[in-house]
């Protein structure tokens, strides 16, 4: 009794002095276009508009843990369903097809290795306009991939390729794949987004700082699960430096401070006016089965 | 530099030629035995004068003549020597501590600590004698010197409530605290709510903001050096008081009369023991324990040995089955052993060997894991330091020091399941000597209208694969307009071989030191300053007004997102930059009469750039606070009444809030990942803060030598939001961003005791 009258006697009196809190103004987020493009090699390019958004718009969460959440009607009303997407290769202009939800493709951009493929976008609703650049860089073929695990069980993606010329980064995507809708016998790049029955495992990514000649070789940890399917597939990509750079924020802001303190980090882009990454490369794919 | 050798070459020589003798001595209280240091030792009606040293010594070269040598110190009864080529060297002068009825008579003709800066080419620079701040209000009533350093023009505090000091525009990790010349890594306890400082045990501190002297070096915004009290000579005395947080005494005493002395100080929060007489658990505690001994070795030689010792505790567990358990232990030590020399009368020399350890140990125990990290800074340090007073016009202040740095961060031990997550490990040690030497010289012109004070310091760090060595030039120089008006000017360049690698922009107690590599090369700086500075002597007050502009090179930042707890590979998350700070200080000061205090205006800038962050362009610093005036005065009510009161007023400190966010595919098309859009790096700023805290002091009347005295305060009296932490409230109205105050209206009371 004498606890809980100490304890009800402190509260009240940390709560009776407690001052009010305090509005902080910030200015309004200004809403701003937002690309990501996918190449599927002798295929499509796909390219997903959509919109930024204030966080103090409705709809938007941040709960205790610190990850975000958007409500579908939130992420819908964000679409970018009628705009005029042309992109620019060789003097020559392609308007890409509204496929409707945001997503707009062509099937007659040829990719050139080495070609500066520009893209321009404009909203008709909101007028919102952005463009941007990339260099597609040559698709890196995998030589050989194997999943292998260790004494603690533990699974390691060995790879090898040969590395061009110069400096270059790599993104490594590792998906579980239903091989009860897919024929592996039969396998297709752009099966990988074609199904949606696929599910992205883990993304890797790294420089080739650490090969010491062309050919290029190494394993990473991979996070899989083995009981859901025996079934994978490794994409590799060649990709630029910024997008390197984006990848490797997004997993820094995984990290334990950054969650609990909410640090500040700012991805980079290449979109002049907006946010996100017009993108130009494009994987090659090797199938796993385990036994 | 040639040319200045030239001219100090021919004007020592002028002044050899004269024909002069030499007064010397150490000035000490009568009563504790205790060295006095900065007092006015000086020849009325002539350009003659000094001041004593920190360790109380002096010397004075005169003409052959007779003199009434005057020596003011405030607080004590002036005394007047008459001196000739007759007076034996090396004097041993004792001054009386004045009665304080006869204080305000006495004003007029003393000098006091506030005319010396303002006579001396010394600029940015503030002294506080501790019997000033123990009746600053602070929480809780606790006295508490970072805290009133706190409310100086040029320093900004970080968190609300907390221990973090930003000078000039510069960073936490910049201020050298020294205690008795040991450095002082972890100046706060309770996650920096209260310094590690406790006040009994303190004799004087003294904040350099700029125009730094050759002896100094090391970090790039600031000295805070700490004098702790040397104890007393000739009769025992005591001191403490009984707060709400904790309790303190202060024994201090002759060993042997007059030869040996000690002072022996300790104080301890009982938080945890108050929560358990009502059976509730909070095993938090600090302690600290400050320890001194003062030798008289004979004329000329005295050695003293002061130690410090603090901790924070933390040690939760279920006693009931001692399955879970969790605790840290935090702390500081020091320990100098100092050697006063006098040579001749008319050099001294002061030697030291100094060791300092700061460590942090974390335990953790859950059914059958066990964890345990440690890591800790250790120095052992040798520095000498010479004062050689050449003539009345000539000073000369040289030395060196050297100091081996030892790191050994991030040592775990675990066991059980969780030693798959976290290896055990036992990086090895780190090793960096710093070393430095100086030489300095202060030289008066046009009958000491003009004095200026030119240094020059050589440092230099040796880490594995690499040695850095640096010229540190530093000038500083007054021209007296009038007696009372003087204008300053001075230039210091800083050289930083260690920094704190800190997580996040929360600084936390287990934020690491690390020196440089051959990779991160050492933070330095380039200040300048002008002032102008005006007595006001008929009431003991000096008007000063200080502009700076600082140059920042190679500040250390971490990369956005970066980890570097527990992390080795840290450096390579670690990134090198500029920064510049500027600012105009006005400071009004008075030390004397009935009314004291001061009022501290500061408009201040600081800027960062690092090309790696904020899209390669130039951002404030987080502390970048543009209007910062504190009020504090003390006012004698009557003999046995003392009002005290702070006001405070702050632009807020800033930060980088998320305003937006945008949806991309993940790289199957199957899902969307969310992005946060951030303002650019501290654009906003929090709201303003202001606070006024008072306190009321009441003297009871003496008894048979114990004098006792009730403090009643209250800390923010109108409940004022003091900001320290962000969050974003969601209601049907929408989100917002809110600041949450630290603490409200918080009355304390303690009493405090002297015998």
């Amino acid at each position: 009794m004498k606890k809980l009258a100490f304890f009800i006697f402190s509260l009240a009196l940390l709560q009776g002095c407690l001052p009010k809190d305090k509005q902080i103004v910030i200015p309004a987020h200004e809403p701003k276009l937002v690309v990501f493009s996918q190449v599927i090699p002798n295929s499509v390019m796909i390219v997903a508009l959509a919109k930024s958004f204030s966080i103090l718009d409705s709809g938007y969460t941040n709960d205790d843990s610190g990850s975000a959440n958007a409500d579908s009607a939130l992420l819908t009303n964000l679409l970018v369903t009628d705009a005029t997407v042309v992109i620019s290769y060789q003097g020559k202009t392609d308007t890409l097809v509204n496929m409707g939800k945001g997503v707009y493709v062509s099937l007659t951009i040829p990719q050139i290795v080495d070609e500066t493929y520009e893209i321009s976008v404009l909203d008709h609703k909101s007028k919102l306009q952005i463009s941007a650049s990339e260099r597609m860089l040559s698709l890196v073929e995998l030589k050989t991939t194997s999943l292998s695990q260790d004494k603690n069980g533990k699974f390691k993606l060995n790879y090898s390729f040969d590395d061009p010329a110069g400096s270059n980064w790599y993104m490594i995507n590792v998906y579980q794949v239903d091989s009860t809708k897919m024929d592996s016998t039969q396998l297709q790049v752009q099966n990988l987004f074609g199904s949606g029955e696929n599910q992205l495992a883990q993304t890797l990514f790294f420089s080739d700082q650490g090969f010491s000649d062309s050919n290029a070789a190494g394993s990473l940890e991979v996070n899989i699960d083995t009981t859901i399917t025996k079934d994978f597939i490794i994409a590799l990509s060649n990709i630029s430096p910024q997008y390197y750079s984006y990848l490797d924020k997004r997993k820094k802001s995984q990290n334990l401070f950054t969650e609990i303190f909410k640090e500040a980090i700012n991805y980079p882009t290449n979109v002049k006016g907006g946010y996100g990454f017009f993108l130009t490369h494009h994987p090659s794919i090797k199938y796993i089965h385990l036994p | 530099m040639r040319i200045l050798l030239v001219n100090f070459f021919l004007l020592s020589t002028l002044c050899l030629y004269s024909q002069n003798f030499t007064v010397s001595g150490t000035i000490t209280d009568e009563q504790s035995g205790e060295v006095l240091p900065y007092v006015s030792v000086f020849i009325p009606e002539t350009q003659f004068g000094t001041t004593s040293n920190t360790y109380g010594y002096f010397s004075l070269s005169l003409p052959l003549d007779t003199y009434k040598l005057n020596i003011n110190c405030m607080g004590y009864v002036p005394l007047v020597l008459n001196v000739n080529s007759g007076t034996p060297a090396n004097l041993k002068i004792f001054l009386k501590k004045e009665i304080q009825k006869t204080e305000v008579i006495r004003i007029a003709r003393k000098k006091s600590q506030l005319e010396e800066i303002h006579n001396s080419t010394q600029m940015s620079t503030i002294k506080i004698p501790v019997k000033d701040i123990k009746n600053i209000p602070t929480i809780g009533g606790e006295s508490d010197l970072i805290k009133v350093v706190q409310l100086l023009p040029g320093v900004q505090r970080g968190g609300e409530g907390q221990t973090g000091m930003f000078v000039r525009g510069g960073d936490a990790d910049q201020n050298l605290v020294i205690l008795d010349e040991a450095v002082v890594y972890n100046i706060g306890h309770l996650f920096g709510f209260f310094s590690v400082f406790n006040s009994d045990a303190i004799k004087e501190l003294t904040l350099i903001k700029g125009a730094f002297p050759g002896n100094y070096g090391g970090r790039l915004s600031s000295v805070l050096d700490i004098k702790m009290n040397d104890g007393n000579m000739t009769k025992f005395s005591g001191a403490g008081g009984v707060g709400l947080l904790s309790s303190r005494l202060t024994l201090a005493g002759p060993i042997v009369k007059n030869k040996v002395s000690f002072m022996l100080s300790g104080r301890r929060t009982y938080i945890d023991q108050v929560f358990k007489a009502v059976k509730l658990p909070l095993p938090y505690y600090f302690y600290d324990l400050n320890g001194k001994l003062n030798f008289v070795l004979g004329q000329k030689d005295r050695l003293y040995l002061s130690s410090y010792l603090g901790n924070d505790i933390l040690a939760v567990s279920d006693k009931s089955d001692n399955s879970f358990g969790f605790g840290f232990k935090l702390g500081n030590i020091t320990n100098t052993l100092r050697w006063n020399h006098v040579f001749g009368n008319r050099l001294f020399a002061n030697t030291s060997l100094i060791n300092t350890l700061f460590d942090y140990d974390i335990t953790g125990k859950f059914e059958q894991n066990s964890l345990f990290i440690s890591s800790k800074v250790n120095d052992y340090g040798l520095k000498t330091d010479f004062n050689y007073y050449h003539s009345n016009a000539f000073e000369y202040k040289f030395g060196a020091q050297i100091i081996e740095h030892v790191f050994r961060p991030n040592i775990i031990s675990t066991s059980g399941e969780i030693s798959d997550v976290l290896k055990s490990k036992t990086p090895n040690d780190l090793h960096a000597l710093e070393y430095a030497m100086y030489g300095n010289m202060d030289w008066s012109l046009m009958q000491k209208k003009l004095q200026i004070t030119s240094a020059l310091r050589i440092s230099g760090c040796m880490v594995k694969n690499k040695t850095y060595i640096a010229p540190e030039p530093r000038f500083s120089m007054k021209y007296s307009i009038t007696k009372n008006d003087i204008v300053k000017a001075s230039y210091a360049r800083m050289n930083q071989y260690m920094h704190l690698v800190s997580s996040s922009t929360v600084a936390l107690p287990t934020d690491l030191w690390y020196p440089v590599t051959a990779g991160m090369k050492p933070q330095s700086s380039d200040q300048v300053a002008v002032g102008y500075s005006r007595m006001l002597p008929k009431i003991g007050t000096n008007i000063s007004v200080e502009g700076y502009y600082k140059w920042m090179d190679n500040l250390v930042e971490y990369k956005e997102g970066a980890n570097l707890v527990l992390n080795d590979h840290f450096e390579k998350e670690l990134l090198q930059g500029k920064g510049n700070a500027y600012g105009v200080e006005f400071l009004v000061k008075r030390d004397e009469g009935r009314i004291s205090g001061w009022v501290g205006y500061t408009l201040s800038w600081a800027n960062r750039y690092f090309p790696e962050l904020n899209n390669g362009t130039p951002y404030p610093a987080r502390y970048d606070r543009r209007h910062n005036l504190n009020i504090v005065a003390n006012v004698k009510l009557t003999e046995r009444w003392i009002f005290s009161a702070v006001f405070v007023y702050s632009s807020g400190a800033r930060f980088t809030p998320q305003i937006g966010a945008y949806t991309v595919p993940n790289a199957s098309f199957t899902g969307v990942e969310i992005i946060p859009v951030f303002t650019s790096k501290n654009a906003i700023s929090m709201a303003a803060t202001n606070r006024l805290d008072i306190n009321f002091v009441r003297k009871c009347k003496p008894v048979k030598g114990w004098k006792g005295e009730w403090h009643f305060g209250a800390y923010n009296v109108y409940n004022s939001n003091t900001p320290y932490r962000i969050y974003l409230q969601m209601d049907e109205a929408g989100r917002r961003y809110m600041q949450k105050g630290l603490f409200g209206f918080i009355p304390s009371v303690a009493y405090n005791f002297e015998f």
